[in-house]
């Protein structure tokens, strides 16, 4: 034991007495605003580790790529709108809808879902920043890396075609030939990559950095979604590794995964990509679940319903999540007990998603609501989810499901669950939270005018396409026949698809707007409970000015009004933060937190270029293995620094 | 708002080990990463069987089964400094003995990565010959990665501690390392049985 001795005390750590005076506060936030100051210009944001600062670009880029999606969707509805249109061409119609289903799925809603987590999960659990910081990073350049291939692609004519699902034998070498499909498997390499990361980051932060006191029992609603969340990608995404990694060598270097002539095969690809594919619309649906809950509470002033039943139902719904991917692939030959199992578990989730839905109306029912813009997208949500749920529980059934297989009918399913059951409810986060982000109000009326122009135009857009998939229009045409009569509902699905377009304009003005004129927030605007709302709005780059003690499940409602229970003791002198216990929370060690460097942007770089070089030969591996290696040499080896002298134990040579 | 402090941690220690380490969870959550996509490329391999009358395929060699023992009781080995490294770190002993075992292990590491190499020889068949000798080479290959990932992240922690400077948190990283060893030498059990001895019963 010679080389470890207890740590002395230090001078800068105030004693602590019963309640903080103001002039320690001062003192504190002084030495916290030195520590932990980010640089300024390009060169700070470069080389940001802060999670509040990765986050909203996170979110931004992640809102481009909606607006770019959104675009695409523009341009198939606009080639929709009547029969043999001439607007663009079939090559460019498979990229468009490909780009359109890579896009909203790969690009905006997993990173966006993420990228919320990522801002407030650090602030709602009373903690400085994300586990591993620099990790944190590498995980928006990854993300950003990925999403400029896909789009460099498209614009020189490389965009992928084979739908977002990538289907083999068409997206393998002999009917894909080019190089589009390589582009679309090393993008999902890259944004894999950034799912993974952000996974790993959150399970660990709130695992580990939970103020003394939250224990599980009273982790915030959203926080539970974002662990949950996080634990589908941890057992879903390798799935997609494996099947795009077989695609690749498939098209690179002639590996027969797929190819049934020499003993592959394609339905393997269904198996992998939907083992993936399923569990990736819980994975972006969950965490909207969560944002659902904190508006609901924020917004009746009242704690929520069935706190347990609605844990273990996100769980729940997590779980069976992962045993329904099949009622994908209920149009290919499989085994009929087979087919069975997965028409119960399919219509079995629609139980934990009730239970949710009925604890929701329950504590709104007990409360006092309070219809703003936020409260208005949430029910949006219930009305728009609850349509998208039944039209689920009906394709669930085998035989139904063959009929409507591969119509609009499914991509109105699908857009009433994704626009209904993850979109709206994220605007209505955004509305929960950008006074907190920004520390401006957005307006009302334009959030009112926002709300219906995006809950009129959805069903105008989604609804008639139930019918057209039962009239027997295939999804993927790029155009029909007059006689086949589908012109008038396509004519109305492009006709609302206006409304969604001058939806998102006013919500880009609405911020816009704010930003510069729009009212101050105040710490806490909607007198919510949970932690994010006890600091200031936006919170400062430390996040909180002492790290919270909670005391119960709300913890700004639970605590004597004005009144904040905190932990003293952590040294302002470094990036260090507090490590409890996973049950309890109890506190168990300091920890210091990495800080900013560029080595996450050169790995970005360097590795993300290596993955580009992987497009067009094998040895794009190799080298991306060498940079990583020196690179992480660099991120790993330590650097002494003058606050480091009581812990080390051995002088640099 | 007034602030009350209630609870003093400035006497907690700086580092701590296992699951009170946030790397030990981060580093258990990559394992999980790792043998999810181990647990795939088995199920991928069963599943590509049944499209073979015979496996190995009509015309191909069973897999050696000298070499891939031999490595496999090598990697078996390697635990056993990788152990008592990560004991000594627990004990905080001096940097350079925790280094000299890290070395062993490295030297192990190195050792499997070659004979990795004849392993892939004593497949007969080729990764672009048919399907079984894609998924065979890539389950090979995709644990090859992970050998060499550990025998480097392993040298530079040795390297780290030879070199310094050491702070009292490497030592954390150094039993999350052999952790992380003991996950590279536990799939490739599971994965022999899958590639080198089910072949013969299947």
């Amino acid at each position: 034991m010679a080389y470890s001795q207890a740590m002395p005390m230090r001078e800068d750590r105030p004693e602590p007495p019963p309640l903080i005076t103001g002039d320690v506060e001062n003192d504190i936030r002084a030495k916290l605003s030195a520590t932990w100051k980010e640089k300024s210009g390009l060169w700070g944001w470069l080389t940001s580790t802060n999670h509040k600062s990765i986050a909203k670009r996170y979110m931004v880029t992640a809102l481009i790529f909606f607006a770019l999606g959104g675009l695409e969707a523009g341009m198939m509805r606009m080639q929709l709108s009547r029969p043999e249109n001439r607007f663009v061409g079939p090559d460019l119609y498979n990229q468009i809808f490909t780009m359109h289903g890579s896009t909203m799925m790969f690009l905006f809603a997993v990173p966006v879902m993420e990228a919320v987590g990522l801002y407030l999960v650090p602030l709602m659990i009373g903690t400085r920043n994300v586990a591993f910081p620099r990790l944190n990073a590498l995980g928006y350049w990854m993300y950003l890396g990925g999403g400029l291939l896909l789009y460099a692609a498209f614009f020189l004519n490389t965009g992928p075609d084979a739908g977002w699902f990538a289907y083999v034998p068409l997206a393998g070498p002999q009917f894909s030939p080019g190089k589009r499909m390589d582009v679309w498997a090393q993008m999902i390499t890259f944004t894999e990559i950034a799912a993974l990361i952000g996974a790993v980051e959150i399970v660990t932060t709130v695992f580990k950095q939970r103020a003394p006191g939250m224990s599980l029992n009273r982790i915030p609603l959203f926080v539970w979604a974002e662990v949950i969340m996080s634990f589908m990608i941890i057992f879903a995404l390798p799935a997609i590794v494996v099947a795009s990694t077989m695609m690749a060598t498939d098209r690179l270097i002639d590996t027969h995964f797929f190819n049934p002539a020499e003993g592959g095969d394609a339905l393997l690809w269904q198996h992998l990509f939907w083992f993936f594919g399923h569990p990736e619309v819980y994975i972006i649906f969950i965490p909207a679940l969560g944002m659902v809950s904190s508006v609901v509470e924020a917004f009746t002033q009242r704690r929520i319903f069935g706190y347990p039943a609605m844990v273990l139902s996100m769980i729940s719904t997590a779980f069976l999540g992962f045993g329904l991917w099949v009622h994908h692939m209920f149009a290919t030959p499989l085994p009929q007990l087979g087919q069975s199992f997965f028409t119960a578990a399919s219509a079995a989730i629609s139980i934990p998603s009730g239970v949710q839905i009925f604890c929701w109306i329950g504590t709104i029912w007990s409360g006092r609501p309070r219809f703003s813009t936020s409260f208005m997208f949430v029910i949006g949500f219930f009305f728009l989810f609850i349509i998208g749920g039944l039209s689920g529980v009906m394709i669930a059934s085998v035989p139904y499901d063959l009929q409507v297989h591969d119509t609009f009918f499914i991509v109105a399913h699908f857009h009433y669950v994704l626009l209904g059951g993850a979109v709206f409810p994220l605007w209505a986060g955004f509305y929960l939270w950008f006074p907190k982000l920004t520390g401006r109000m957005l307006s009302e009326r334009l959030g009112k005018w926002n709300f219906w122009l995006f809950f009129i135009g959805m069903n105008v857009t989604f609804f008639p396409m139930h019918i057209l998939g039962l009239m027997g229009m295939p999804r993927r045409v790029y155009t029909y026949l007059p006689e086949m009569g589908w012109g008038g509902l396509n004519a109305l699905a492009s006709f609302g698809a206006v409304f969604i377009v001058a939806s998102g304009v006013v919500f880009v003005v609405n911020v816009f707007r704010s930003l510069s004129v729009g009212a101050p927030a105040g710490d806490n605007p909607w007198n919510a409970p949970t932690l994010e709302w006890a600091t200031t709005s936006p919170p400062p780059s430390y996040n909180h000015l002492f790290i919270p003690v909670v005391e119960g499940r709300d913890p700004l409602w639970d605590a004597a009004p004005g009144e904040l229970s905190v932990v003293t003791g952590l040294r302002t002198d470094r990036h260090e933060g507090l490590v409890t216990s996973i049950m309890d929370a109890i506190p168990e060690h300091r920890y210091e937190f990495k800080k900013e460097t560029i080595l996450p942007l050169l790995l970005a770089v360097f590795g993300g270029g290596s993955i580009v070089i992987a497009v067009f030969s094998p040895w794009g591996v190799t080298i991306g293995a060498i940079f990583t290696f020196i690179i992480l040499a660099c991120w790993f080896w330590p650097t002494i620094s003058p606050d480091h002298d009581t812990l080390l134990v051995k002088e640099p040579r | 708002m007034r602030r009350r402090a209630v609870l003093d941690v400035a006497m907690l220690d700086d580092h701590s080990f296992s699951i009170r380490a946030p790397i030990w969870w981060g580093n258990l959550l990559m394992i999980f990463i790792e043998g999810a996509a181990f647990a795939l490329m088995v199920v991928a391999y069963y599943y590509i069987r049944r499209n073979f009358n015979t496996w190995p395929p009509e015309r191909t060699y069973l897999p050696d089964m000298g070499v891939s023992t031999a490595n496999l009781v090598l990697m078996l080995i390697s635990l056993a400094p990788m152990w008592y490294a990560s004991k000594l770190a627990f004990a905080h002993e001096p940097p350079e003995q925790v280094g000299r075992w890290l070395m062993l292990v490295v030297a192990f590491g190195l050792t499997a990565i070659v004979l990795r190499a004849f392993e892939l020889r004593g497949l007969h068949t080729r990764y672009d010959s048919n399907a079984y000798g894609s998924i065979t080479w890539m389950i090979l290959i995709t644990h090859l990665a992970h050998l060499i990932a550990g025998s480097l992240e392993t040298l530079l922690i040795a390297l780290v501690m030879f070199k310094g400077p050491v702070e009292r948190k490497h030592y954390t990283d150094t039993t999350v390392m052999a952790a992380y060893w003991y996950f590279v030498v536990g799939s490739w059990v599971i994965l022999w049985l899958v590639v080198f001895v089910s072949v013969r019963f299947i």
